[in-house]
């Protein structure tokens, strides 16, 4: 069975472009959330493998979704998606509980290398 | 570890050696020869803070065994035999092989430390749960693992990405601190790598791929602690030259200085134009050469203090301790020698500032002080010479303690403690065999530390100087001298008297007349420029017979502490370079006088403190 992966961006283009790269190596994008709240809910629903996640989105952000996930899935597996300059942000979420990161723009082989990383933790 | 310590630890552990067998010998012919015992005692002490600091462990646990030997045989616990000075020289030849990279075999250390062991368990059977216990819980301590994390060349968010590392060690429970500090790691203060200290774990392979495994991480690697002493490799960039060598010179020239002098004298009293000419030629190049071997004895103060951080870091480690260590003005030079001396000193109070000044977590949580410990090493250029500042922010001294254990040892009485002052009651420790700290520990010993630390500050012609306020912190400031030996100084005379000023101090020289001296609140004054300049009067201050009535005087100008006063004398004699010897014997403790010279002529001359007769025509 395919590894199925919630992609959650408020930009589409965002969204596509991680859904090709994961797409063309076998992963199944279960779903796609444009805010924290929607993520939150989507992964109670779907209980993916993996998420991806933007930082900054309207209503709930990125890492206050993070915190959300964790608190009632402890073992859930977050790769945040950064921009340059969100050092401290970047922190803050993994402190919540998120596993990796990659930072935009990135190389497909550097998000797979990510992907790969958080989905072999146990 | 830096090369220019294993430099100067071979060469100064030499010394002790030498000075340590020297010791046992006499030992040997005199088994009542305290003061042997005591420097056999001391040497080790010395030799076993030294290898620890450079991490080497065979001398530091040999060294460590040895110590605690002649400390009972200090305390008259333990006979001395033939045997037990076999012992000891088979010990201080082990020692002298480690020193010299020579290897030996392990079996061989360890059972010699047994040995030592059954020697010290035979008289310290009542003791020997609670040290073993104590060892034990040391080793486990000792066992932590430093992995150096290399990050790749093109990591981005840096900070993050070594988050990312130590959020998975922390998730292990495995995770202790970071050098640099976390909270550098985090504002990106680091280059391309972060030593990570964790917890043992018995498969560390396995860890190391994990870490690898996270993105934009080049390499991990574990870093030897215990490194063996023998994998020492030696750079040679420059000639080193030893410092007794460069001692030598320096006396030679200090000779030539000497003989400059009298040959001007002939050539002036002779009126030879051809001589003078030709000696103030001789003398250009003489002060060149003295100029240069000044500047070869000059090192930055980092060479010695560089090896500190990583002592520090590993001595918080084992106490538990969190601290931030500093290091401010590593950059500044100092006479070599001086700073060999100060090496072991500075390390000595760091240790004490870790192990007695800064409290625990808990302890400092509980008075609401941030949970790390701030200890700071400083060093500041001043006139005519250099502070080298050692403060911590932990609990202070304490001085009632001081005062207590201060009078057990009958240093001064009850109705004395009573009206000391904050600053002479920490002066106290400053006594032989001093220390508050009851117990013996790994790191600071048995209290040779402060007294210890101001010997060799006397020695060398610097002052400490302690502050400390409960709860808030110590301040260590030691003052030395830029270097050692030849100043230049302006002789004046004073009636019969020759003295000698050093130029340091020295602003302008005035002639002033009597009419121009005004008393103010019963001290002497006179105007300079619409300032009112106090006045001293040199021969006052030593006493020395000369007509007070004479219509004019001169006035050296000098500067202390950013105050101008004005030193009155009869007559400038010249100016001139002297040797500087330090005082001796009944002079040493005469206020105001910086040390002696002996003059063109062979007389003797003294020179000037000029910060301690300001203190005296303060008081006086």
């Amino acid at each position: 069975m395919a590894t199925r992966v919630l992609i959650v961006d408020d930009a589409i283009f965002m969204r596509r472009m991680i859904s090709d790269i994961l797409k063309k190596e076998g992963f199944e994008i279960c779903g796609e959330a444009g805010s924290g709240t929607q993520a939150v809910q989507m992964y109670r629903e779907l209980q993916p493998d993996l998420v991806t996640m933007d930082i900054i989105m309207p209503d709930m952000s990125g890492i206050d979704a993070v915190r959300e996930i964790i608190k009632e899935f402890p073992n859930a597996k977050i790769l945040m998606v950064s921009a340059m300059g969100q050092q401290s942000l970047v922190v803050e979420a993994i402190q919540a509980g998120a596993k990796d990161f990659v930072v935009k723009p990135f190389q497909p082989s550097r998000v797979l290398e990510s992907v790969n990383r958080v989905l072999n933790l146990k | 570890m830096n090369s220019n310590y294993e430099e100067l630890f071979i060469s100064e552990a030499e010394d002790y050696l030498e000075q340590i067998s020297n010791s046992i010998l006499k030992l040997e012919k005199d088994m009542n020869d305290t003061e042997a015992i005591n420097s056999i005692f001391r040497g080790m002490h010395t030799l076993k803070g030294m290898a620890a600091s450079m991490g080497y462990s065979s001398i530091t646990k040999i060294s460590h065994a040895m110590e605690d030997i002649m400390d009972l045989i200090r305390n008259s616990k333990l006979n001395i035999t033939v045997d037990l000075i076999d012992l000891l020289l088979k010990g201080t030849d082990y020692l002298t092989s480690l020193v010299n990279k020579r290897e030996i075999d392990e079996n061989i250390i360890k059972s010699f430390l047994k040995v030592i062991e059954s020697i010290k368990t035979g008289v310290e059977t009542s003791k020997k749960i609670i040290e073993t216990e104590k060892v034990e819980e040391k080793k486990e301590n000792e066992k932590n693992i430093t992995l150096k994390v290399i990050f790749a060349d093109d990591v981005v968010l840096k900070s993050a990405r070594a988050y990312v590392v130590i959020k998975s060690l922390q998730d292990k429970n495995i995770f202790i601190n970071t050098e640099p500090d976390f909270d550098s790691i985090m504002k990106e203060k680091f280059g391309n790598e972060i030593n990570i200290n964790i917890k043992n774990v018995k498969e560390i392979a396995p860890l190391i791929d994990d870490i690898k495994s996270i993105p934009e991480i080049k390499d991990v690697v574990v870093k030897d602690e215990a490194k063996s002493d023998n994998d020492v490799v030696i750079e040679k960039k420059d000639i080193k030259v030893s410092l007794e060598r460069l001692d030598n010179l320096q006396n030679y020239i200090a000779e030539l200085v000497i003989e400059r002098g009298r040959l001007q004298q002939i050539a002036y009293s002779i009126q030879n134009e051809d001589l003078i000419n030709s000696l103030n030629s001789a003398s250009k190049t003489i002060s060149a050469i003295q100029d240069e071997i000044m500047k070869i004895r000059m090192v930055p103060v980092g060479q010695v203090f560089d090896r500190y951080p990583r002592f520090m870091r590993d001595l918080s480690n084992r106490l538990n301790k969190k601290i931030k260590f500093e290091i401010k003005g590593s950059d500044i030079e100092l006479d070599r020698a001086i700073l060999n001396a100060l090496a072991d000193p500075l390390l000595h109070l760091l240790k004490n500032a870790v192990d007695h000044g800064i409290e625990t977590p808990d302890e400092r949580i509980k008075n609401k002080k941030s949970p790390e410990g701030y200890i700071l090493l400083e060093t500041k250029r001043v006139k005519n010479g250099v502070l080298i500042i050692v403060s911590d922010d932990g609990k202070g001294l304490d001085k009632n303690k001081i005062i207590s254990k201060a009078i057990s040892l009958n240093l001064i009485s009850e109705d004395e403690s009573t009206r000391m002052s904050d600053h002479e009651v920490f002066s106290l420790i400053l006594n032989s065999g001093f220390s508050t700290k009851e117990e013996v520990t790994d790191i600071s010993g048995r209290g040779v530390g402060v007294d210890a630390v101001y010997n060799v500050l006397k020695h060398i012609g610097g002052t400490l100087e302690i502050s400390s306020q409960t709860g808030r912190g110590t301040t260590f400031i030691l003052k030395v001298p830029l270097t050692l030996a030849i100043i230049k100084a302006l002789l004046v005379n004073v009636g019969s008297e020759v003295y000698i000023i050093p130029l340091t101090h020295i602003v302008e020289t005035i002639r002033i007349n009597m009419d121009e001296i005004y008393t103010i609140m019963g001290k002497e004054v006179f105007i300079l420029r619409e300032g009112i300049v106090p006045l001293i009067r040199l021969a006052d201050i030593f006493k020395s017979e000369y007509n007070r009535e004479k219509e004019n005087f001169q006035i050296v100008l000098v500067e202390v502490d950013e105050s101008l006063y004005g030193i009155l004398v009869e007559n400038f004699v010249e100016q001139s370079e002297v040797v500087v010897k330090p005082l001796k014997g009944m002079l040493a403790g005469i206020p105001g006088l910086a040390g002696v010279t002996i003059l063109n002529n062979g007389m003797p001359s003294f020179i000037v403190d000029v910060p301690g007769i300001v203190t005296i025509s303060k008081v006086g």
